[in-house]
Protein backbone atom coordinates (compact mmCIF):
# COMPACT_ATOMS: atom_id res chain seq x y z
CA UNK A 1 0.00 0.00 0.00
CA UNK A 2 1.28 3.45 -0.87
CA UNK A 3 1.93 5.79 2.01
CA UNK A 4 -0.73 8.20 0.80
CA UNK A 5 -3.41 5.52 0.44
CA UNK A 6 -2.50 4.18 3.87
CA UNK A 7 -2.77 7.66 5.34
CA UNK A 8 -6.32 8.22 4.06
CA UNK A 9 -7.30 4.67 4.94
CA UNK A 10 -6.03 5.06 8.50
CA UNK A 11 -7.17 8.66 9.07
CA UNK A 12 -10.69 7.95 10.44
CA UNK A 13 -9.28 5.40 12.92
CA UNK A 14 -6.49 7.75 13.97
CA UNK A 15 -8.96 10.58 14.42
CA UNK A 16 -11.27 8.45 16.53
CA UNK A 17 -8.33 7.20 18.60
CA UNK A 18 -7.16 10.77 19.13
CA UNK A 19 -10.61 12.01 20.12
CA UNK A 20 -11.72 9.10 22.28
CA UNK A 21 -8.45 7.73 23.66
CA UNK A 22 -5.67 10.32 23.57
CA UNK A 23 -7.68 13.37 24.64
CA UNK A 24 -9.45 11.73 27.60
CA UNK A 25 -6.12 10.25 28.73
CA UNK A 26 -4.48 13.67 28.66
CA UNK A 27 -7.36 15.10 30.63
CA UNK A 28 -7.14 12.30 33.23
CA UNK A 29 -3.39 12.72 33.68
CA UNK A 30 -3.82 16.48 34.03
CA UNK A 31 -6.70 16.06 36.48
CA UNK A 32 -4.62 13.70 38.61
CA UNK A 33 -1.96 16.39 39.04
CA UNK A 34 -4.40 19.07 40.25
CA UNK A 35 -6.72 19.43 43.24
CA UNK A 36 -9.61 21.82 43.87
CA UNK A 37 -8.69 25.21 45.32
CA UNK A 38 -8.76 25.47 49.10
CA UNK A 39 -12.37 25.50 50.19
CA UNK A 40 -11.80 28.20 52.76
CA UNK A 41 -15.25 29.53 52.03
CA UNK A 42 -17.00 26.47 53.44
CA UNK A 43 -14.91 26.35 56.56
CA UNK A 44 -15.39 30.00 57.26
CA UNK A 45 -19.10 29.93 56.56
CA UNK A 46 -19.22 27.15 59.09
CA UNK A 47 -17.17 29.19 61.51
CA UNK A 48 -19.51 32.16 61.09
CA UNK A 49 -21.98 30.24 63.20
CA UNK A 50 -19.45 30.61 66.01
CA UNK A 51 -17.97 34.01 65.17
CA UNK A 52 -19.11 37.22 63.62
CA UNK A 53 -18.47 37.82 59.93
CA UNK A 54 -15.11 39.50 59.63
CA UNK A 55 -12.91 40.97 56.99
CA UNK A 56 -10.86 37.80 56.70
CA UNK A 57 -13.89 35.83 55.49
CA UNK A 58 -14.59 38.32 52.72
CA UNK A 59 -10.95 38.26 51.68
CA UNK A 60 -10.88 34.47 51.50
CA UNK A 61 -14.13 34.26 49.54
CA UNK A 62 -12.64 36.74 47.05
CA UNK A 63 -9.41 34.78 46.88
CA UNK A 64 -11.18 31.45 46.16
CA UNK A 65 -13.36 33.10 43.51
CA UNK A 66 -10.35 34.72 41.89
CA UNK A 67 -8.20 31.59 41.81
CA UNK A 68 -11.10 29.47 40.47
CA UNK A 69 -11.53 31.98 37.66
CA UNK A 70 -7.89 32.31 36.73
CA UNK A 71 -7.08 28.60 37.10
CA UNK A 72 -10.28 26.60 36.51
CA UNK A 73 -8.21 23.39 36.53
CA UNK A 74 -7.47 23.82 40.20
CA UNK A 75 -4.26 23.95 42.17
CA UNK A 76 -1.16 22.30 40.71
CA UNK A 77 0.00 19.66 43.20
CA UNK A 78 2.28 17.49 41.07
CA UNK A 79 2.47 13.95 42.37
CA UNK A 80 1.03 14.75 45.80
CA UNK A 81 -2.13 12.71 45.16
CA UNK A 82 -0.08 9.79 43.81
CA UNK A 83 1.99 9.54 46.95
CA UNK A 84 -0.73 10.29 49.54
CA UNK A 85 -2.13 7.69 51.93
CA UNK A 86 -5.13 6.78 49.78
CA UNK A 87 -2.91 5.88 46.79
CA UNK A 88 0.72 4.77 46.75
CA UNK A 89 1.23 5.91 50.37
CA UNK A 90 5.03 6.15 50.20
CA UNK A 91 5.30 7.61 53.70
CA UNK A 92 3.08 4.95 55.37
CA UNK A 93 4.73 2.09 53.47
CA UNK A 94 8.10 3.43 54.60
CA UNK A 95 6.93 3.52 58.21
CA UNK A 96 5.56 -0.03 57.99
CA UNK A 97 8.90 -1.18 56.56
CA UNK A 98 10.82 0.49 59.39
CA UNK A 99 8.63 -0.96 62.13
CA UNK A 100 8.06 -4.43 60.66
CA UNK A 101 8.83 -7.50 62.72
CA UNK A 102 8.66 -9.91 59.79
CA UNK A 103 7.92 -9.83 56.08
CA UNK A 104 4.45 -11.34 56.60
CA UNK A 105 3.74 -8.65 59.19
CA UNK A 106 4.75 -6.01 56.60
CA UNK A 107 2.46 -7.46 53.92
CA UNK A 108 -0.50 -7.70 56.29
CA UNK A 109 -0.04 -4.10 57.42
CA UNK A 110 -0.15 -3.04 53.74
CA UNK A 111 -3.71 -4.38 53.79
CA UNK A 112 -4.68 -1.30 55.81
CA UNK A 113 -3.92 0.98 52.87
CA UNK A 114 -6.74 1.17 50.29
CA UNK A 115 -4.50 1.00 47.21
CA UNK A 116 -2.56 -2.08 48.33
CA UNK A 117 -5.70 -3.75 49.63
CA UNK A 118 -7.28 -3.34 46.20
CA UNK A 119 -4.12 -4.54 44.46
CA UNK A 120 -4.08 -7.66 46.64
CA UNK A 121 -7.49 -8.75 45.45
CA UNK A 122 -7.10 -7.49 41.87
CA UNK A 123 -3.85 -9.40 41.30
CA UNK A 124 -5.14 -12.59 42.97
CA UNK A 125 -8.29 -12.40 40.88
CA UNK A 126 -6.36 -11.75 37.66
CA UNK A 127 -3.83 -14.55 38.13
CA UNK A 128 -6.36 -17.16 39.27
CA UNK A 129 -9.18 -16.35 36.86
CA UNK A 130 -7.09 -15.93 33.69
CA UNK A 131 -5.53 -19.46 33.61
CA UNK A 132 -8.79 -21.07 34.75
CA UNK A 133 -10.71 -19.29 31.99
CA UNK A 134 -8.20 -20.54 29.41
CA UNK A 135 -8.34 -24.09 30.81
CA UNK A 136 -12.14 -24.29 31.04
CA UNK A 137 -12.60 -22.54 27.69
CA UNK A 138 -10.32 -25.11 26.09
CA UNK A 139 -12.06 -28.09 27.72
CA UNK A 140 -15.53 -26.82 26.75
CA UNK A 141 -14.33 -26.17 23.19
CA UNK A 142 -12.94 -29.73 22.91
CA UNK A 143 -16.14 -31.18 24.38
CA UNK A 144 -18.48 -29.22 22.12
CA UNK A 145 -16.29 -29.96 19.09
CA UNK A 146 -16.58 -33.70 19.64
CA UNK A 147 -20.41 -33.57 19.73
CA UNK A 148 -22.64 -34.70 16.91
CA UNK A 149 -23.07 -31.90 14.39
CA UNK A 150 -26.82 -31.58 15.09
CA UNK A 151 -26.16 -30.83 18.73
CA UNK A 152 -23.25 -28.42 18.17
CA UNK A 153 -25.24 -25.30 17.25
CA UNK A 154 -27.44 -25.62 20.29
CA UNK A 155 -24.53 -26.31 22.64
CA UNK A 156 -22.51 -23.36 21.28
CA UNK A 157 -25.43 -21.06 22.00
CA UNK A 158 -26.00 -22.62 25.40
CA UNK A 159 -22.31 -22.28 26.40
CA UNK A 160 -22.27 -18.62 25.42
CA UNK A 161 -25.13 -17.67 27.74
CA UNK A 162 -23.00 -16.59 30.76
CA UNK A 163 -21.21 -14.08 28.55
CA UNK A 164 -24.49 -12.70 27.17
CA UNK A 165 -25.87 -11.97 30.65
CA UNK A 166 -24.92 -8.43 31.72
CA UNK A 167 -22.22 -8.80 34.42
CA UNK A 168 -24.06 -6.71 37.00
CA UNK A 169 -27.30 -8.64 36.47
CA UNK A 170 -25.49 -11.98 36.49
CA UNK A 171 -23.71 -11.21 39.72
CA UNK A 172 -26.90 -9.93 41.38
CA UNK A 173 -28.71 -13.15 40.49
CA UNK A 174 -25.88 -15.18 42.01
CA UNK A 175 -25.77 -12.78 44.97
CA UNK A 176 -29.33 -13.64 45.93
CA UNK A 177 -28.80 -17.34 45.24
CA UNK A 178 -25.87 -17.50 47.69
CA UNK A 179 -27.64 -15.33 50.28
CA UNK A 180 -28.15 -17.07 53.63
CA UNK A 181 -31.82 -17.34 52.59
CA UNK A 182 -31.10 -18.07 48.92
CA UNK A 183 -31.21 -21.48 47.27
CA UNK A 184 -27.44 -22.11 47.20
CA UNK A 185 -26.79 -20.41 50.53
CA UNK A 186 -29.41 -22.37 52.46
CA UNK A 187 -28.51 -25.52 50.48
CA UNK A 188 -24.91 -25.25 51.68
CA UNK A 189 -26.13 -24.68 55.24
CA UNK A 190 -28.13 -27.92 55.00
CA UNK A 191 -25.20 -29.76 53.45
CA UNK A 192 -22.72 -28.78 56.16
CA UNK A 193 -25.38 -28.76 58.90
CA UNK A 194 -24.19 -25.29 59.94
CA UNK A 195 -26.99 -22.68 60.15
CA UNK A 196 -24.50 -19.82 60.56
CA UNK A 197 -22.53 -20.64 57.41
CA UNK A 198 -22.50 -17.61 55.13
CA UNK A 199 -20.63 -17.26 51.85
CA UNK A 200 -20.80 -13.48 52.19
CA UNK A 201 -19.52 -13.11 55.74
CA UNK A 202 -16.00 -14.48 55.29
CA UNK A 203 -13.32 -12.85 53.20
CA UNK A 204 -11.94 -16.14 51.88
CA UNK A 205 -15.33 -17.46 50.79
CA UNK A 206 -16.21 -14.11 49.20
CA UNK A 207 -12.99 -14.19 47.17
CA UNK A 208 -13.76 -17.74 46.04
CA UNK A 209 -17.30 -16.71 45.08
CA UNK A 210 -16.01 -13.77 43.04
CA UNK A 211 -13.41 -15.95 41.34
CA UNK A 212 -15.96 -18.67 40.51
CA UNK A 213 -18.25 -15.97 39.12
CA UNK A 214 -15.37 -14.52 37.07
CA UNK A 215 -14.55 -17.91 35.53
CA UNK A 216 -18.24 -18.61 34.85
CA UNK A 217 -18.63 -15.27 33.13
CA UNK A 218 -15.44 -15.27 31.02
CA UNK A 219 -15.00 -18.94 30.09
CA UNK A 220 -17.43 -18.63 27.12
CA UNK A 221 -15.16 -16.01 25.58
CA UNK A 222 -12.16 -18.36 25.67
CA UNK A 223 -14.42 -21.19 24.52
CA UNK A 224 -15.65 -19.44 21.39
CA UNK A 225 -12.14 -18.36 20.39
CA UNK A 226 -10.73 -21.87 20.88
CA UNK A 227 -13.76 -23.43 19.17
CA UNK A 228 -13.12 -21.29 16.09
CA UNK A 229 -9.45 -22.30 16.27
CA UNK A 230 -10.34 -26.00 16.47
CA UNK A 231 -12.10 -25.75 13.09
CA UNK A 232 -8.73 -24.90 11.50
CA UNK A 233 -6.71 -27.81 12.94
CA UNK A 234 -5.25 -29.64 9.89
CA UNK A 235 -6.85 -33.09 9.63
CA UNK A 236 -3.71 -34.53 7.95
CA UNK A 237 -1.59 -33.92 11.04
CA UNK A 238 -4.24 -35.51 13.27
CA UNK A 239 -4.44 -38.52 10.93
CA UNK A 240 -0.66 -38.80 10.84
CA UNK A 241 -0.59 -38.73 14.63
CA UNK A 242 -3.27 -41.42 14.77
CA UNK A 243 -1.26 -43.63 12.38
CA UNK A 244 1.78 -43.12 14.65
CA UNK A 245 -0.37 -44.56 17.43
CA UNK A 246 -0.92 -41.37 19.44
CA UNK A 247 -3.73 -41.57 21.97
CA UNK A 248 -6.42 -38.96 21.97
CA UNK A 249 -4.73 -37.18 24.87
CA UNK A 250 -1.38 -37.18 23.05
CA UNK A 251 -3.04 -35.78 19.93
CA UNK A 252 -4.50 -32.96 21.99
CA UNK A 253 -1.22 -32.13 23.73
CA UNK A 254 1.12 -32.44 20.76
CA UNK A 255 -1.02 -31.34 17.82
CA UNK A 256 -4.00 -29.25 18.92
CA UNK A 257 -2.41 -27.25 21.74
CA UNK A 258 0.62 -26.06 19.67
CA UNK A 259 -1.75 -25.19 16.84
CA UNK A 260 -3.89 -23.06 19.15
CA UNK A 261 -1.00 -21.41 21.02
CA UNK A 262 -1.30 -18.00 19.25
CA UNK A 263 -4.95 -17.98 20.32
CA UNK A 264 -3.93 -18.74 23.90
CA UNK A 265 -1.72 -15.64 23.82
CA UNK A 266 -4.64 -13.64 22.46
CA UNK A 267 -7.10 -14.85 25.09
CA UNK A 268 -4.50 -14.32 27.84
CA UNK A 269 -3.94 -10.74 26.64
CA UNK A 270 -7.63 -9.84 26.62
CA UNK A 271 -8.38 -11.66 29.88
CA UNK A 272 -5.45 -10.12 31.78
CA UNK A 273 -6.73 -6.71 30.76
CA UNK A 274 -10.35 -7.53 31.59
CA UNK A 275 -9.68 -9.21 34.91
CA UNK A 276 -7.37 -6.44 36.08
CA UNK A 277 -10.35 -4.13 35.70
CA UNK A 278 -12.63 -6.40 37.77
CA UNK A 279 -15.52 -4.28 38.97
CA UNK A 280 -19.13 -5.37 38.38
CA UNK A 281 -19.05 -8.51 40.54
CA UNK A 282 -17.75 -6.48 43.51
CA UNK A 283 -20.73 -4.13 43.23
CA UNK A 284 -23.18 -6.91 42.36
CA UNK A 285 -22.09 -9.07 45.30
CA UNK A 286 -21.87 -6.01 47.66
CA UNK A 287 -18.43 -7.45 48.38
CA UNK A 288 -16.51 -4.24 48.99
CA UNK A 289 -16.10 -5.11 52.69
CA UNK A 290 -14.00 -8.12 51.68
CA UNK A 291 -12.63 -7.34 48.25
CA UNK A 292 -11.92 -4.09 46.44
CA UNK A 293 -10.27 -3.39 43.11
CA UNK A 294 -8.74 -0.32 41.49
CA UNK A 295 -11.87 0.11 39.36
CA UNK A 296 -14.02 -0.10 42.46
CA UNK A 297 -11.93 2.65 44.10
CA UNK A 298 -12.47 4.89 41.06
CA UNK A 299 -16.20 4.23 41.17
CA UNK A 300 -16.31 4.90 44.89
CA UNK A 301 -14.37 8.16 44.48
CA UNK A 302 -16.55 9.67 41.76
CA UNK A 303 -19.85 8.15 42.82
CA UNK A 304 -22.14 9.35 45.59
CA UNK A 305 -21.75 12.88 46.85
CA UNK A 306 -18.00 13.00 47.46
CA UNK A 307 -16.65 13.30 43.88
CA UNK A 308 -12.93 13.04 44.51
CA UNK A 309 -12.07 13.76 40.89
CA UNK A 310 -8.29 14.10 41.36
CA UNK A 311 -8.17 10.91 43.37
CA UNK A 312 -10.20 9.01 40.75
CA UNK A 313 -7.99 10.35 37.95
CA UNK A 314 -4.87 9.25 39.85
CA UNK A 315 -6.24 5.74 40.34
CA UNK A 316 -7.13 5.63 36.62
CA UNK A 317 -3.57 6.50 35.65
CA UNK A 318 -2.26 3.88 38.09
CA UNK A 319 -4.65 1.32 36.55
CA UNK A 320 -3.34 2.09 33.07
CA UNK A 321 0.25 1.72 34.31
CA UNK A 322 -0.75 -1.57 35.93
CA UNK A 323 -2.27 -2.90 32.70
CA UNK A 324 0.85 -1.90 30.76
CA UNK A 325 3.13 -3.71 33.23
CA UNK A 326 0.87 -6.76 33.18
CA UNK A 327 0.73 -6.95 29.41
CA UNK A 328 4.45 -6.29 28.89
CA UNK A 329 5.50 -9.97 28.60
CA UNK A 330 2.71 -10.79 26.14
CA UNK A 331 3.34 -7.64 24.11
CA UNK A 332 7.08 -8.28 23.92
CA UNK A 333 6.41 -11.82 22.71
CA UNK A 334 3.98 -10.65 20.04
CA UNK A 335 6.40 -7.98 18.91
CA UNK A 336 9.19 -10.53 18.56
CA UNK A 337 6.96 -12.87 16.55
CA UNK A 338 6.17 -10.15 14.04
CA UNK A 339 9.72 -8.81 13.91
CA UNK A 340 11.91 -11.91 13.69
CA UNK A 341 15.59 -11.09 14.15
CA UNK A 342 17.51 -11.05 10.92
CA UNK B 1 -23.00 11.09 69.26
CA UNK B 2 -25.03 9.25 71.91
CA UNK B 3 -21.80 8.96 73.91
CA UNK B 4 -21.40 12.74 73.74
CA UNK B 5 -18.87 12.81 70.92
CA UNK B 6 -18.74 14.91 67.75
CA UNK B 7 -17.80 13.99 64.20
CA UNK B 8 -15.81 17.17 63.57
CA UNK B 9 -14.04 19.70 65.74
CA UNK B 10 -16.54 22.60 65.91
CA UNK B 11 -16.01 25.13 63.14
CA UNK B 12 -13.38 23.10 61.30
CA UNK B 13 -13.20 20.20 58.86
CA UNK B 14 -10.92 18.27 61.25
CA UNK B 15 -12.30 14.86 62.11
CA UNK B 16 -12.83 14.21 65.82
CA UNK B 17 -13.71 10.51 66.09
CA UNK B 18 -10.35 9.00 67.03
CA UNK B 19 -10.97 9.02 70.80
CA UNK B 20 -12.69 7.11 73.58
CA UNK B 21 -16.18 8.04 72.30
CA UNK B 22 -15.24 6.53 68.94
CA UNK B 23 -13.87 3.35 70.52
CA UNK B 24 -17.03 2.96 72.64
CA UNK B 25 -19.28 3.47 69.61
CA UNK B 26 -17.38 0.90 67.51
CA UNK B 27 -17.42 -1.66 70.31
CA UNK B 28 -21.17 -1.17 70.69
CA UNK B 29 -21.71 -1.62 66.92
CA UNK B 30 -19.61 -4.78 67.00
CA UNK B 31 -21.53 -6.14 69.99
CA UNK B 32 -24.85 -5.45 68.24
CA UNK B 33 -23.68 -7.17 65.06
CA UNK B 34 -23.66 -10.47 66.92
CA UNK B 35 -27.46 -10.38 66.86
CA UNK B 36 -27.57 -9.66 63.13
CA UNK B 37 -27.87 -11.78 60.02
CA UNK B 38 -24.33 -13.07 59.29
CA UNK B 39 -24.47 -11.28 55.91
CA UNK B 40 -24.92 -7.87 57.59
CA UNK B 41 -21.87 -6.36 55.86
CA UNK B 42 -23.67 -6.73 52.51
CA UNK B 43 -27.01 -5.31 53.67
CA UNK B 44 -28.21 -1.80 52.89
CA UNK B 45 -31.43 -0.29 54.29
CA UNK B 46 -33.44 -1.84 51.42
CA UNK B 47 -32.23 -5.28 52.44
CA UNK B 48 -32.91 -4.70 56.14
CA UNK B 49 -36.42 -3.43 55.27
CA UNK B 50 -37.02 -6.61 53.29
CA UNK B 51 -35.85 -8.70 56.26
CA UNK B 52 -38.28 -6.86 58.51
CA UNK B 53 -41.17 -7.31 56.08
CA UNK B 54 -40.35 -11.01 55.89
CA UNK B 55 -40.80 -11.21 59.66
CA UNK B 56 -37.17 -12.21 60.31
CA UNK B 57 -36.24 -9.33 62.61
CA UNK B 58 -37.23 -8.65 66.22
CA UNK B 59 -35.74 -5.19 66.80
CA UNK B 60 -34.41 -2.66 64.34
CA UNK B 61 -32.80 0.79 64.61
CA UNK B 62 -33.93 2.39 61.37
CA UNK B 63 -34.60 5.61 59.45
CA UNK B 64 -37.81 7.15 60.77
CA UNK B 65 -38.84 7.94 57.19
CA UNK B 66 -38.93 4.25 56.33
CA UNK B 67 -41.49 3.22 58.91
CA UNK B 68 -44.45 3.82 56.60
CA UNK B 69 -43.20 1.31 54.04
CA UNK B 70 -42.81 -1.37 56.71
CA UNK B 71 -46.57 -1.28 57.18
CA UNK B 72 -47.37 -1.14 53.46
CA UNK B 73 -50.21 -3.04 51.81
CA UNK B 74 -47.98 -5.81 50.44
CA UNK B 75 -46.60 -6.69 53.89
CA UNK B 76 -47.97 -9.72 55.73
CA UNK B 77 -50.77 -8.69 58.13
CA UNK B 78 -49.14 -10.50 61.06
CA UNK B 79 -45.90 -8.54 60.53
CA UNK B 80 -47.81 -5.24 60.28
CA UNK B 81 -49.70 -6.02 63.48
CA UNK B 82 -46.43 -6.77 65.28
CA UNK B 83 -44.67 -3.63 64.04
CA UNK B 84 -44.50 -0.76 66.52
CA UNK B 85 -42.33 2.36 66.55
CA UNK B 86 -40.62 4.04 69.46
CA UNK B 87 -38.22 6.92 69.95
CA UNK B 88 -34.46 6.58 69.77
CA UNK B 89 -32.46 4.48 72.20
CA UNK B 90 -29.74 5.83 74.45
CA UNK B 91 -26.35 4.23 74.81
CA UNK B 92 -23.91 3.50 77.64
CA UNK B 93 -26.36 4.55 80.33
CA UNK B 94 -26.44 8.13 79.03
CA UNK B 95 -29.49 10.30 78.45
CA UNK B 96 -28.51 11.70 75.02
CA UNK B 97 -30.39 10.03 72.17
CA UNK B 98 -28.09 7.72 70.15
CA UNK B 99 -29.59 9.15 67.00
CA UNK B 100 -29.58 12.25 64.81
CA UNK B 101 -32.26 14.23 63.00
CA UNK B 102 -32.06 14.62 59.23
CA UNK B 103 -34.07 17.18 57.32
CA UNK B 104 -34.76 17.15 53.59
CA UNK B 105 -34.97 20.45 51.81
CA UNK B 106 -34.72 21.76 48.31
CA UNK B 107 -32.08 23.77 46.54
CA UNK B 108 -32.10 26.03 43.52
CA UNK B 109 -29.00 25.95 41.31
CA UNK B 110 -27.21 29.28 41.30
CA UNK B 111 -26.24 29.22 37.61
CA UNK B 112 -29.78 29.11 36.18
CA UNK B 113 -31.56 32.22 34.98
CA UNK B 114 -33.62 34.24 37.44
CA UNK B 115 -36.85 33.31 35.64
CA UNK B 116 -36.01 29.60 35.91
CA UNK B 117 -35.05 30.00 39.54
CA UNK B 118 -38.34 31.72 40.26
CA UNK B 119 -40.29 29.03 38.42
CA UNK B 120 -38.41 26.29 40.33
CA UNK B 121 -39.11 27.97 43.63
CA UNK B 122 -42.80 28.38 42.82
CA UNK B 123 -43.11 24.74 41.75
CA UNK B 124 -41.44 23.60 44.98
CA UNK B 125 -43.62 25.80 47.15
CA UNK B 126 -46.69 24.56 45.30
CA UNK B 127 -45.62 20.96 45.99
CA UNK B 128 -45.57 21.61 49.75
CA UNK B 129 -48.75 23.69 49.96
CA UNK B 130 -50.88 22.88 53.03
CA UNK B 131 -53.72 21.68 50.80
CA UNK B 132 -51.69 18.72 49.57
CA UNK B 133 -51.81 17.05 53.00
CA UNK B 134 -54.25 14.17 52.96
CA UNK B 135 -54.49 10.61 54.21
CA UNK B 136 -51.96 9.34 51.67
CA UNK B 137 -49.34 12.07 51.90
CA UNK B 138 -49.41 12.78 55.64
CA UNK B 139 -47.80 9.49 56.77
CA UNK B 140 -45.17 9.65 54.00
CA UNK B 141 -42.93 12.10 55.83
CA UNK B 142 -42.71 14.37 58.83
CA UNK B 143 -43.79 17.60 57.18
CA UNK B 144 -42.95 21.14 58.26
CA UNK B 145 -46.23 22.40 56.81
CA UNK B 146 -49.04 24.33 58.46
CA UNK B 147 -51.87 22.00 59.42
CA UNK B 148 -49.72 18.86 59.57
CA UNK B 149 -50.81 16.51 62.35
CA UNK B 150 -48.33 13.83 63.48
CA UNK B 151 -49.34 10.38 62.25
CA UNK B 152 -48.43 7.09 63.98
CA UNK B 153 -45.64 6.66 61.41
CA UNK B 154 -44.01 9.84 62.72
CA UNK B 155 -44.12 8.80 66.39
CA UNK B 156 -40.42 7.86 66.45
CA UNK B 157 -39.30 11.13 64.92
CA UNK B 158 -41.38 13.20 67.33
CA UNK B 159 -40.08 11.21 70.29
CA UNK B 160 -36.55 11.88 69.01
CA UNK B 161 -37.24 15.61 68.75
CA UNK B 162 -38.76 15.65 72.24
CA UNK B 163 -35.57 14.04 73.59
CA UNK B 164 -33.53 16.89 72.14
CA UNK B 165 -31.83 14.73 69.50
CA UNK B 166 -29.14 16.71 67.68
CA UNK B 167 -29.34 17.39 63.95
CA UNK B 168 -26.84 15.45 61.84
CA UNK B 169 -23.85 17.65 60.90
CA UNK B 170 -24.46 17.39 57.14
CA UNK B 171 -21.45 19.54 56.24
CA UNK B 172 -19.90 19.58 52.76
CA UNK B 173 -17.14 17.24 53.95
CA UNK B 174 -19.41 14.79 55.80
CA UNK B 175 -19.65 12.64 52.66
CA UNK B 176 -15.86 12.22 52.67
CA UNK B 177 -16.09 10.88 56.22
CA UNK B 178 -18.91 8.46 55.31
CA UNK B 179 -16.89 7.12 52.41
CA UNK B 180 -13.74 6.73 54.53
CA UNK B 181 -15.73 5.06 57.32
CA UNK B 182 -17.29 2.61 54.86
CA UNK B 183 -13.86 1.52 53.69
CA UNK B 184 -11.89 1.62 56.95
CA UNK B 185 -14.24 0.13 59.56
CA UNK B 186 -14.95 -3.20 57.82
CA UNK B 187 -11.80 -4.90 59.10
CA UNK B 188 -12.81 -4.03 62.65
CA UNK B 189 -16.36 -5.33 62.12
CA UNK B 190 -14.83 -8.61 60.93
CA UNK B 191 -12.59 -8.81 63.96
CA UNK B 192 -9.36 -8.29 61.99
CA UNK B 193 -8.47 -4.98 63.61
CA UNK B 194 -8.88 -3.24 66.97
CA UNK B 195 -11.21 -0.26 67.31
CA UNK B 196 -8.21 2.04 67.80
CA UNK B 197 -6.54 0.84 64.57
CA UNK B 198 -9.79 1.23 62.63
CA UNK B 199 -10.32 4.78 63.91
CA UNK B 200 -6.71 5.72 63.11
CA UNK B 201 -7.30 4.38 59.58
CA UNK B 202 -10.54 6.33 59.27
CA UNK B 203 -8.85 9.52 60.45
CA UNK B 204 -5.95 9.11 58.01
CA UNK B 205 -8.20 8.24 55.03
CA UNK B 206 -10.53 11.16 55.71
CA UNK B 207 -7.71 13.64 56.28
CA UNK B 208 -6.09 12.65 52.96
CA UNK B 209 -9.36 13.02 51.05
CA UNK B 210 -10.28 16.32 52.74
CA UNK B 211 -6.82 17.71 51.98
CA UNK B 212 -7.29 16.79 48.33
CA UNK B 213 -10.64 18.57 48.21
CA UNK B 214 -9.14 21.66 49.84
CA UNK B 215 -11.13 21.50 53.09
CA UNK B 216 -8.03 21.11 55.24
Amino acid sequence: MKHKTFFWFFLPTALAMFLFIALPLTSIVSQSLHTPHDAGIWLLLNRVIHLVVNLKLLLIIRQVKKSTKSKPQGKWVGFQIYTDRNHLAFKEVGEFWESKTSFIDFVSSLNDLPFYRAMGFTLTYTFVVTPLVILFGFIIALAVNSLHRHLKGFMVFFSLLPMIVTPLVGSLILFWMIDARGIIGSGLQELFADPTLSLKASTGLTWITLIVYGVWHSAPFAFIVFYAGLQTVPQETIEAAMIDGATRFQQTIHVIVPHLSPLVAFVALIQLMDNFRVFEPIVGFSASAHATSLSWIIWNDIGQEIRLLSSAATTSVLTIIGVIILLMPVLIRTWREFNPEK
Amino acid sequence: MGYGGEFFKPGTAEIAVNNQHGVDSLNMMKALSEYMNPDFLTHDSNATSAEWKAGNVALMNMWGSRIGALKGDEVDAAVVAATATAGPMTVGGGTTAASTLWWDGFTVAKNISDTDAEATFMAMMHAIRPAMLNETTSPQAVWLIDGYEPTPAAAGVFAAAAMGTKPYPMLPYAGLMHSAAGAELVDFMQGKETAKEALAGLEAAYTTAATEKGYL
